[in-house]
């Protein structure tokens, strides 16, 4: 019975030592390099934005559609815009961050021309009104030369996820499309797919 | 043996046990009535305010859940959609068990526990989330979390994909709507098809299925050339038409969804009996949960809106998942009880034999501390309701008239700008508390 009355009381000092040491924790940061393969939560993140960005759009400046357009205007680079790319999947995951790797990683190669998305022009145009009235005219950048775009691009995210108790199997899949702006011919189609297992912990502190 | 020191040192952490839990249990009691107050009152400000007493620690889920919902009757959504992820993350997180809380709601009481939150609670956070986001115009992300609410439910329970004691049937509801929102129509008649079931098991007749839902089950399976199916629903229902399902965007109308959430959920209260062994004095005590329903003053909302005019009809009871759900969890509590209930008497007689009267006032401070745990999510409503409207393309101004139980109009409210654009859907919100 001794034994019982001591195990409560130390029942309920580790009760009191992990409440307080809830309370003290203080959180650590280090910094890392940003290439360096982080996966916390087993969430979509930055290393699947970036792996994907840089491997389909390798695929898709590696597919026949670029050499065909370039032998059918003189060696000119197609023009491309992003278009809608929907998040069809259950997590949140942010569609921005990875449209901007993939317009890097397509303008960094050189060999397409990218122009602004409908909002960003809608900026731009607001802004070259204004100029139509405040700048000075050798300053001052006209209406009506925009480049149209040849090609948009659009895409889906979607993702199955098998889980059961502790244990779940998240599949991603990105699917890409480039449609020839002047005729609607799907010019290319990519797919990439991502597999993680992931294991939630069974028990906590 | 037992030592004076020891046993002494024992009161002394049972004291300082029994500080944490009715210091944790008074606090939430009275933070919560402070909210209710402030929420009657239409102060929403003052109840976040109220709210703040309850930011950290055991009851974090529960602060966020609340905070979220209370925003949301500010109409802040954005702010109140940060504050549903934050739950909705911590609450995931405490899904593993813990090692300490689980000694101390065996030894000591279970309000030592962190909040979790009741599947429905889980549940319904994906629903007013959701909403957030189709209030903010964002459908895609409100398509996130009915993808989230399957997730779980598939995850939870396999196989059936169903809450095994209630609760799911207006989360599917729900993600019908969605998914019709962004024109996945396979995917809407799944969810209102899991939805039709999930009120049926929870013993809803076929006749009191909401209407609506009625008639997306029907329009749906006919649209998809689910002929069978759809006669199946049209006997059911004794339906005869409904409006057509368009094809991408080809509906020339719009349609307005009415959300509204209808006073506040139940409040729990301890009910606790106490037996005193009239040999040694010690004590004996069960002490469990009982719910005590708002009743809300509201029986539901008429809207009108370009010269037509709808009846809200309920499709949720917050207070028949809780009932639901406190009666399943009933029996693991009962057996908790008489755990700790025994635990309590050997330390008690151990502690007799070295003072007497020790084992009393052990026993004492110990059946003070164990009483029931009364947390749950009372900013919920007491129950939802629901409208849906066809409308022609434009921009109106929508009338909600709040009805008394005796069909007068309490209260009313118009919503300026409702947009309504051709093929897509339109929701508009109204949390209106009174109990």
């Amino acid at each position: 019975m001794i034994r019982a009355v001591r195990h409560a009381v130390t029942v309920i000092a580790a009760i009191c030592i992990a409440g307080v040491a809830g309370c003290a924790t203080t959180p650590s940061v280090q910094r890392i390099s940003p290439d360096q393969v982080t996966d916390v939560s087993g969430y979509w993140n930055d290393t699947d934005a970036n792996l994907t960005a840089q491997q389909m759009i390798s695929e898709m400046l590696g597919d026949p559609w670029l050499g065909n357009w370039e032998r059918g205007h003189g060696g000119q680079q197609p023009t491309v815009i992003v278009g809608d790319i929907r998040n069809l999947s259950s997590e949140h995951i942010s569609v921005s961050t990875f449209i901007d790797d993939m317009q890097r990683e397509l303008i960094n190669s050189g060999k397409v021309q990218f122009v602004a998305s409908s909002v960003q022009r809608g900026e731009i145009r607001q802004e070259r009104q204004d100029q139509d009235l405040n700048a000075s005219e050798s300053t001052r950048s006209a209406m009506g030369q925009e480049i149209g775009a040849d090609y948009m691009m659009q895409g889906t995210i979607n993702t199955i996820i098998d889980a059961a108790g502790d244990k779940a199997v998240k599949y991603y899949q990105v699917d890409l499309q480039l449609i020839n702006m002047h005729n609607n011919v799907i010019a290319w189609l990519g797919q990439k797919k991502i597999k993680k297992v992931v294991e939630h912990a069974r028990f906590r502190p | 043996m037992l030592s004076r020191g020891a046993g002494s040192g024992c009161v002394r952490l049972l004291v300082c046990a029994l500080l944490i839990a009715l210091g944790g249990c008074a606090t939430y009691q009275a933070s919560m009535q402070q909210v209710d107050k402030a929420l009657v009152a239409n102060n929403p400000a003052a109840a976040l305010k109220a709210l703040q007493s309850l930011k950290g620690g055991r009851d974090q889920a529960l602060y966020l859940l609340d905070k979220a919902m209370i925003l949301r009757m500010q109409g802040n959504y954005a702010a109140s959609s940060d504050a549903f992820e934050q739950a909705k993350h911590l609450m995931n997180f405490l899904e593993a068990a813990s090692i300490s809380e689980n000694a101390a709601a065996l030894s000591l009481t279970e309000n030592l526990r962190s909040y979790q939150g009741e599947l429905y609670e889980r549940l319904l956070l994906h629903v007013y989330l959701g909403l957030n986001y189709l209030q903010m115009n964002d459908p895609d992300s409100a398509r996130v979390e009915v993808q989230q609410i399957d997730d779980m439910l598939k995850r939870l329970y396999p196989g059936t994909d169903a809450a095994p004691h209630g609760g799911d049937a207006f989360a599917r509801y729900f993600s019908g709507l969605v998914y019709e929102d962004v024109g996945d129509w396979s995917d809407a008649m799944i969810a209102y098809r899991k939805a039709y079931h999930a009120y049926r098991r929870e013993g809803v007749a076929d006749s009191d299925i909401p209407h609506d839902l009625q008639l997306s089950l029907c329009r749906f399976a006919d649209y998809l050339g689910l002929s069978q199916e759809r006669d199946d629903y049209k006997q059911r229902f004794g339906l005869s038409s409904w409006p057509p399902v368009a094809m991408s965007g080809d509906d020339p109308e719009g349609q307005l969804v009415f959300v509204l959430s209808n006073g506040l959920a139940p409040a729990k209260l301890a009910v606790t009996s106490v037996v005193q062994d009239p040999v040694n004095g010690h004590l004996f005590s069960i002490s469990l949960p009982r719910l005590q329903r708002r009743t809300p003053d509201i029986a539901g909302a008429e809207l009108e809106i370009g010269g037509k005019s709808a009846l809200t009809t309920q499709v949720e009871s917050v207070m028949h998942d809780a009932t639901r759900a406190l009666s399943a969890e009933l029996p693991r509590l009962t057996a908790y009880e008489i755990s700790r209930n025994v635990a309590r008497q050997a330390v008690a007689n151990q502690a007799d034999k070295k003072e007497q009267g020790m084992g009393a006032l052990l026993s004492f401070i110990g059946t003070a501390v164990d009483q029931a745990d009364t947390r749950i999510w009372n900013t919920l409503p007491d129950d939802i309701q629901l409208a849906r409207l066809r409308l022609a393309p434009g921009t109106y101004t929508l009338r909600v008239s709040l009805l008394g139980h005796g069909g007068n109009a309490v209260d009313s409210k118009s919503f300026d700008n409702v947009v309504i654009s051709p093929g897509r859907m339109t929701f508009a919100a109204w949390h209106a508390v009174s109990y």
